[in-house]
């Protein structure tokens, strides 16, 4: 893989900072305390070639920042990492971190996605998003660097590009900032975009029609598709299951049917996908599956990087299950896969109270 | 103005644990004159997720508008999904335009059995009754956003507790993983009528500590029913949920016992006013 296409490095004076690359963009505020870091982790960045190492450089730097947001994109995944009051929107849909989290893995990420970050802050009512890497930075953010120490640091190295960007204020209104480096359009359907007033223009039905989105008529769509509801309803009795699983988030499923748990796990025979999020990268891509055979349940770990663990309320412990092993569990189990966990409930449970929270054995 | 795809939106009407609520003015290539409603995915789903929701959507069109708020589009822009359908004029069950007595719960409810009587006879099932997706309109009450949960996960029953929707809509059995059928959205609608007239949950010692014990509790416990109902309608509320031994019988004989009660209730209304 080539170097990045690295070509702007904005750490500006008094300005914040925003870097946009091939394949991510970085916004901070910024604040005096973390210049150090930014410098550095720009500096570094500028040498890397792939994202994963960006994502790591990123990470290492994460805990001497404050306020901080960005986005790297990685093939069909992308990771989005976040300090203090920032948030990310992606396709206009704001990443929900966990509590605590400053990564979310966004899974599959499609491309050409629409990213817009913006801070929220108690100065400012809302969103402030003065952040447009087309047009700049908007004044009010604020990092100092002298012009010495900005010199230190190349702000853009690579006109390939032949993208150089101008330090200038951006308007006031909410703007849009696209991962890859494929130009704007002038579309207008960015999702949830402040269009300015003075800008609309008459658009006849035609030229609405040609533009840049995707839509299905659901009325010319084939509707006979579906078997009468009596006959589901038929198949549907006596439900065959053996109860549920419910994740840490609340997530939960039905255990009618075998999973293959991960970020972004395979389709295989027999086992439904069941992808799960988590604030970083705790989770491998097929990380274990849920077996079920009537009302047995069993979990097998598929060599995850992370392991995973069941908890044994006799011994308030994790015991990790072997790489390509097979244990069966009980009602009340409780799994974990990385830093997220769920738990086992049978069909016919014995009511008992929630287990009092525990470490998890993938800790920050 | 903001927009989603090519739909300006008016006012955002609120979130759940699935979508983002619009109401917006729809693209002159609809040739619709009335605003529509937009919900917008809050999460980003593949391709052949995509294709499972428009064809489930697309056999809800075929219902009579007269009965069904229909679906108009499945949107792809850039990485967000939004589907956009027709609105309704009234605001919902759950936060009703006009003051509503109990004679007009009960009309309502029993104009949305008659929707969902229509959808069944399409094959398939709403999946999401509530009384947010009850909407009024000028001549009757309508059923909307049928559910699209199962359509998209296979096998998920909760959305997670960013969900701003009570756990007791959803049958014991779809927990487990049931798929929605007539049993389940008539439990649904069952909850729906409980929860107009008395304002209260039909599992009201369910702890809420957690969504765990709370999903423990609903299987386990079966469902209290409200003292301040009546008890025809503790009785039309059992043969929705099928319990205390009712038997839930034809939609079109619940619709008939639902007029006969609305009836009687706007009797005794008469009569406390006068």
């Amino acid at each position: 893989m080539s170097k990045l296409n690295y070509y702007d490095c904005g750490i500006h004076r008094g300005a914040g900072a925003v870097a946009r690359f091939s394949s991510a963009c970085i916004v901070t505020p910024g604040s005096d305390n973390d210049f150090e870091a930014l410098a550095s982790m720009f500096g570094q960045i500028n040498e890397l070639s792939t994202s994963a190492q960006v994502s790591e450089v990123i990470r290492a730097h994460l805990n001497r920042l404050t306020v901080f947001a960005a986005l790297v994109v990685d093939g069909d995944s992308a990771t989005a990492f976040r300090r203090g009051s920032m948030e990310i929107e992606v396709g206009g849909v704001q990443l929900e971190f966990l509590p605590g989290a400053e990564e979310h893995t966004i899974s599959p990420f499609i491309d050409g996605s629409r990213i817009e970050i913006f801070a929220t802050g108690s100065e400012s009512p809302g969103p402030v998003a003065p952040y447009n890497l087309t047009t700049g930075i908007a004044p009010g953010a604020g990092i100092s660097m002298t012009p010495a120490e900005f010199d230190k640091y190349p702000t853009s190295n690579d006109s390939a590009s032949g993208v150089d960007l101008p330090v200038q204020e951006a308007a006031a209104a909410n703007t849009v900032l696209a991962v890859d480096d494929q130009e704007e359009t002038d579309s207008g359907y960015t999702q949830m975009v402040e269009e300015p007033a003075a800008e609309q223009v008459e658009v006849s039905p035609e030229q609405e029609a040609a533009e840049d989105f995707h839509n299905v008529v659901l009325s010319e769509l084939p509707s006979n598709e579906l078997p009468p509801l009596a006959e589901v309803t038929a198949k549907n009795a006596p439900i065959d299951s053996a109860g549920f699983i419910i994740f840490d988030d609340g997530m939960t499923y039905g255990l009618n049917r075998s999973y293959t748990i991960g970020r972004n796990p395979e389709s295989e025979e027999g086992f439904e996908p069941l992808k799960i999020s988590t604030g970083n990268e705790t989770i491998s891509r097929n990380h274990a599956t849920l077996t079920i055979d009537g009302s047995q349940v069993s979990v097998s770990d598929l060599g995850s990087t992370n392991g995973t663990f069941i908890w044994n309320a006799v011994n308030q412990a994790w015991n990790q299950v072997e790489p390509n092993s097979t244990i069966k569990i009980e009602p009340g189990t409780t799994v974990a896969l990385g830093r997220r966990a769920f738990v086992f409930e049978g069909v016919d449970s014995d009511p008992r109270s929630y287990q009092e929270p525990y470490e998890m054995p993938i800790k920050e | 103005m903001q927009k989603v795809a090519d739909y300006q939106i008016i006012e955002e009407l609120g979130e759940d644990g699935i979508f983002r609520y619009f109401r917006a003015t729809p693209p002159a290539r609809l040739n619709q004159s009335s605003s529509v409603r937009v919900r917008a995915l809050k999460r980003q789903i593949g391709e052949s997720a995509i294709s499972r929701l428009s064809q489930h959507l697309a056999v809800a069109t075929k219902a009579n508008s007269d009965k069904v708020l229909r679906d108009l589009e499945v949107i792809q822009d850039s990485a967000m999904l939004a589907i956009a359908g027709e609105d309704s004029n009234l605001g919902t069950l759950a936060d009703p335009a006009p003051d509503l007595d109990r004679s007009d719960v009960l009309r309502i409810v029993g104009e949305a059995l008659e929707s969902l009587d229509e959808l069944h006879s399409l094959g398939i099932t709403h999946s999401d009754i509530r009384p947010q997706n009850i909407r009024l309109d000028t001549n009757r009450a309508k059923l909307s956003n049928p559910g699209v949960l199962h359509v998209i996960n296979q096998g998920q029953t909760l959305p997670g507790t960013h969900s701003q929707i009570p756990v007791e809509y959803t049958h014991p059995d779809l927990i487990r993983g049931r798929l929605p059928d007539r049993k389940t959205d008539l439990w649904a609608m069952g909850v729906t009528l409980h929860r107009a007239l008395s304002g209260t949950s039909i599992f009201p010692q369910a702890p809420t500590t957690s969504l765990l014990n709370t999903l423990r509790h609903m299987q386990i416990q079966g469902p209290t029913l409200s003292s301040s109902l009546t008890e025809s309608e503790k009785d039309l509320v059992s043969r929705m949920l099928g319990i205390n031994g009712a038997e839930t019988g034809t939609l079109e004989n619940l619709v008939k016992t639902i007029e006969e009660t609305a009836g009687g209730s706007r009797t005794e209304n008469d009569d406390v006013e006068a």
